[in-house]
């Protein structure tokens, strides 16, 4: 009685994964598979080379190699789209034990990844009320929704910066998609990036709410932040990570 | 990309993979719809996995519904294949010939056509080896077009490609494949390794045995809109539009069927 199809199919993929360890396909010639082997694998590591240029350029060639074969025998793949393999890359370099990584790795992996989703994000809908030349201490100031900020323990950014030897320092970067669909980064300072996140975060907030939000939080006087926050918030309107203002409609902590 | 936007190239339409469009945003998806402006589209998906063990991801095939009917393509194609056991492997996968799958396969397209409400077109793909088969690789993918009373995307490349790598006359099998169910055609390079393996790569120029091939299509099923597809080493357009105004003359030497002939991928 030969083998049913269905199990004949599951060990063809089964072969292709990890030709190294599972039996062959009744009826399939070992070097071919071998060929279905590499063609798949190099799909898979294509897309991931394309996605983590940098991360792969701070291994060594058969680092990069481990960690990809480990991935493509190891990891199950559950969405029907191949850009969502990169994400999945990321949780499996946390995961694995195949190779030793240092935590700046990790994280410049991470920003490749949140700047290869931001190149291809979906296009999310602009709020109806936006009034681009929009007071933005009366009114609610409006993040781009095309930028996002990225905290990180490493100057992740910085081109001469080595993830495997160079120390840790605190960055805060905002992630912008320009118009060419290209990632523009601008560098923030903490208290600049604790401003844009407060933004964010209250939604129905005026300007001067979230401004006098941030000086209770990192203990500023509230006068003199104001003006250099107000003009911080002009120049990301300028630099098009603030759209303009829409109307507030609430309070901070407004517990009605 | 930039080229056909920038020198609107005399192409009757475009293809893409609804899977590497339905989801992006920005730039690029406006650079997609201006396209559209221009040309009409034709589809080819890639991670239905039609003959897969695990069963249809009918969110997925609702997700294409809704990209078909945003877009409005003139076909949405897919291939004969299986691309995931249970997980995906994004690429393709030839099923076992046998009569359990072909019963399998027929029953997947028919509940795929109802979700989408149309005809699904599928491609014979090329493949290196597969398991120990009960039908010939004709047979059954007769067979299933005939049952699922669906179409056909007959590549032309692949039927060379498998020729080589199978040992079987390539004329013989376009002269047994109905000519009703011929919808589209695809031809494409690619690699020769060996003498009687050849890999589907569509990373060069089509080959002489192809053309001739091609020929052969036209002269038996008219002049079927087909697709000049190219993934890999991707020249100046200029070249890849010589290959399209070959593809045209093959064409027009044959019964004109249809005014939409070549197309890019």
């Amino acid at each position: 009685m030969s083998t049913d199809f269905q199990t004949l199919q599951h060990q063809f993929a089964a072969y292709i994964r990890d030709p190294a360890q599972a039996p062959l396909p009744e009826g399939c010639d070992p070097g071919r598979m071998r060929q279905y082997h590499q063609l798949f694998f190099n799909n898979f590591d294509g897309v991931l080379e394309n996605t983590f240029a940098r991360f792969k350029a701070s291994l060594a060639p058969n680092q990069w190699a481990t960690l990809t074969q480990t991935f493509f025998r190891d990891t199950p793949q559950h969405s029907p789209f191949l850009a969502d393999v990169p994400a999945r890359f990321t949780d499996f370099l946390a995961e694995q034990e195949a190779l030793a990584l240092t935590p700046g790795q990790e994280e410049l992996a991470a920003f490749e990844l949140t700047c290869f989703e931001l190149r291809k994000a979906e296009d999310p809908d602009h709020p109806l009320s936006l009034a681009t030349d929009g007071d933005l201490l009366a009114g609610h100031p409006v993040v781009n929704p095309e930028c996002l900020l990225f905290e990180s323990d490493f100057p992740v950014h910085d081109l001469d910066w080595s993830p495997v030897s160079d120390p840790g320092q605190l960055t805060f970067l905002c992630l912008i998609r320009d118009s060419d669909g290209h990632i523009q980064i601008q560098v923030l300072s903490a208290a600049s990036a604790l401003l844009l996140a407060l933004i964010d975060e209250n939604p129905d907030a005026s300007g001067a709410e979230i401004i006098a939000q941030l000086c209770q939080q990192l203990d500023l006087p509230v006068e003199e932040t104001r003006y250099t926050a107000q003009a911080q918030l002009e120049t990301w309107r300028a630099d098009r990570i603030i759209l303009g203002s829409s109307p507030p409609t609430s309070r901070i902590n407004n517990t009605e | 990309m930039h080229e056909i936007e920038h020198t609107h190239p005399a192409l009757d339409f475009l293809e893409v993979a609804p899977e590497n469009w339905l989801r992006l945003g920005g730039p690029i998806k406006r650079r997609f719809e201006a396209l559209l402006e221009r040309y009409p589209l034709y589809t080819h998906g890639l991670s239905l996995s039609i003959g897969g063990p695990a069963p249809l991801d009918e969110t997925f095939i609702r997700a294409i519904k809704q990209f078909l009917d945003d877009y409005q393509p003139v076909l949405y194609s897919e291939h004969l294949s299986f691309s995931s056991d249970n997980a995906h492997l994004y690429d393709l996968m030839p099923i076992p010939f046998t009569e359990a799958a072909i019963n399998h396969v027929v029953a997947r397209i028919q509940r795929v056509q109802d979700l989408l409400g149309q005809r699904l077109v599928l491609e014979n793909v090329s493949y290196y080896t597969a398991p120990t088969a009960e039908l010939d690789e004709l047979t059954f993918i007769t067979t299933i077009l005939e049952r699922a009373d669906c179409d056909l995307l007959l590549d032309v490349n692949n039927v060379y490609v498998n020729s080589v790598n199978h040992g079987y006359d390539p004329v013989a099998f376009i002269d047994r494949i109905p000519p009703e169910r011929v919808r589209y055609l695809h031809v494409a390079g690619h690699l020769q390794l060996e003498p009687n393996l050849i890999i589907d790569t569509h990373g060069a120029a089509v080959s002489d045995p192809v053309w001739s091939l091609l020929a052969h299509t036209y002269r038996r099923f008219g002049a079927v809109p087909t697709l000049l597809e190219r993934d890999f080493e991707i020249p100046p357009l200029v070249e890849l539009m010589s290959e399209v105004a070959t593809i045209r003359s093959l064409a027009d030497s044959a019964i004109p069927l249809n005014a939409h002939t070549a197309g890019a991928a």
